[in-house]
């Protein structure tokens, strides 16, 4: 049997794919960045989870509360049902799920996520009434000095079905359609956040060189703005981004991807 | 991104909490996709939070409706998307 033929034959099980599933998912997978927004891009993680073989995805971006508002932003690409039980039951962010992408770089599946509590029991249970009897979670790093934690998590209805040389294409299939994700997400936060504080390229400049650790006279000299003219926007772009402080401020603006084109 | 989507936006809404009580004020949009109905939800407070759920049949949205009783025990919120749904479901 091929390598291919091996790990299709865990997609056969879940939804019935031919060992030509890797190039359809790929297909799919490359389709995300054509997306022209969340919906779209929901539309398109459910068609290359089904491709994969997987019964089940979901994608969340979590940005911690550092001095700033907490923000988390997620596709469920299953059961709607479970989305709305999982906002019952808290916030995503503390699900076990999470806690594996916030310590570790590389996936995992879930005999590696540990289960802490009676809590997270009910989590894991309820996943797995809605297509995530066994998952693969797959950590996405958002770089250096970042909070930031994104993680793609594929669910099959069947046990141990990402573990195993079987389900290594599977695996890469998913680190694929995860880092596509994360490429897509961080323009899409970027862009709202750019629009929804009105940021313009001045603005984005001062937030960077805050970023790098420049103190105001720097600033000063880099941009040729006067040191009052500095303060004066650093005080109008806190108020817009509803941070208390410039350097929270461009910790926002790097968490939401912004910072990073200029890197 | 563009801005103009070529998909429809269904519906956008923005449910009526009490005006001191922002811990449940979320704006819901509803976006025909090729699939189905995409549900965004969005909440400002106390976190920011965007979720998107994919909707492929009205039974669906009945089931979660049953269940969601944080955001659907609003009557007129839930008649308003359920009509959406069955434009589009109906179609």
């Amino acid at each position: 049997m091929s390598s291919i033929d091996e790990a299709a034959s865990i997609c056969r099980h879940d939804v019935g794919q031919d060992a030509l599933y890797p190039a359809r998912a790929l297909s799919l997978i490359l389709q995300l960045q054509g997306a022209e927004g969340p919906p779209q891009l929901l539309d398109t993680l459910v068609s290359a989870t089904e491709a994969i073989g997987a019964a089940a995805s979901l994608y969340s971006v979590a940005i911690p509360d550092t001095e700033g508002k907490p923000f988390s932003f997620s596709l469920f690409a299953c059961d709607p049902a479970f989305a709305h039980r999982q906002q019952q039951r808290g916030a995503l962010p503390d699900h076990p799920w999470f806690r594996f992408a916030r310590t570790h770089s590389s996936p995992g599946t879930d005999r590696t996520v540990q289960v802490e509590g009676p809590a997270d029991q009910e989590a894991l249970a309820l996943a797995q009434q809605y297509g995530f009897t066994s998952c693969l979670i797959v950590p996405t790093a958002a770089g250096p000095d970042l909070h930031r934690v994104e993680m793609l998590c594929l669910g099959s209805r069947r046990h141990a079905a990402f573990e195993g040389e079987d389900a290594r294409i599977v695996r890469a299939l998913a680190r694929s359609l995860a880092a596509e994700l994360h490429d897509w997400v961080t323009r899409h936060l970027s862009a709202s956040l750019q629009e929804a504080a009105q940021l313009q390229q001045i603005d984005i400049t001062l937030l960077h060189l805050e970023w790098q650790g420049l103190g105001t006279k720097a600033i000063s000299a880099r941009t040729g703005l006067s040191p009052s003219a500095v303060d004066t926007r650093f005080q109008r772009l806190n108020y817009r981004l509803e941070c208390p402080n410039r350097k929270a401020s461009a910790r926002r603006a790097a968490e939401h991807g912004l910072l990073e084109s200029r890197d | 991104m563009s801005k103009r989507s070529p998909f429809a936006i269904l519906r956008t809404t923005r449910p009526t909490a009490h005006p001191r009580d922002q811990s449940h004020r979320c704006q819901v949009r509803l976006v025909k996709v090729r699939s189905g109905v995409a549900a965004g939800r969005t909440t400002r407070h106390p976190t920011h939070t965007e979720w998107w759920t994919l909707f492929r049949s009205r039974e669906q949205f009945e089931t979660c409706a049953a269940d969601d009783a944080l955001r659907f025990r609003d009557p007129l919120l839930f008649t308003q998307i359920k009509a959406q749904l069955d434009d589009v479901f109906d179609r």
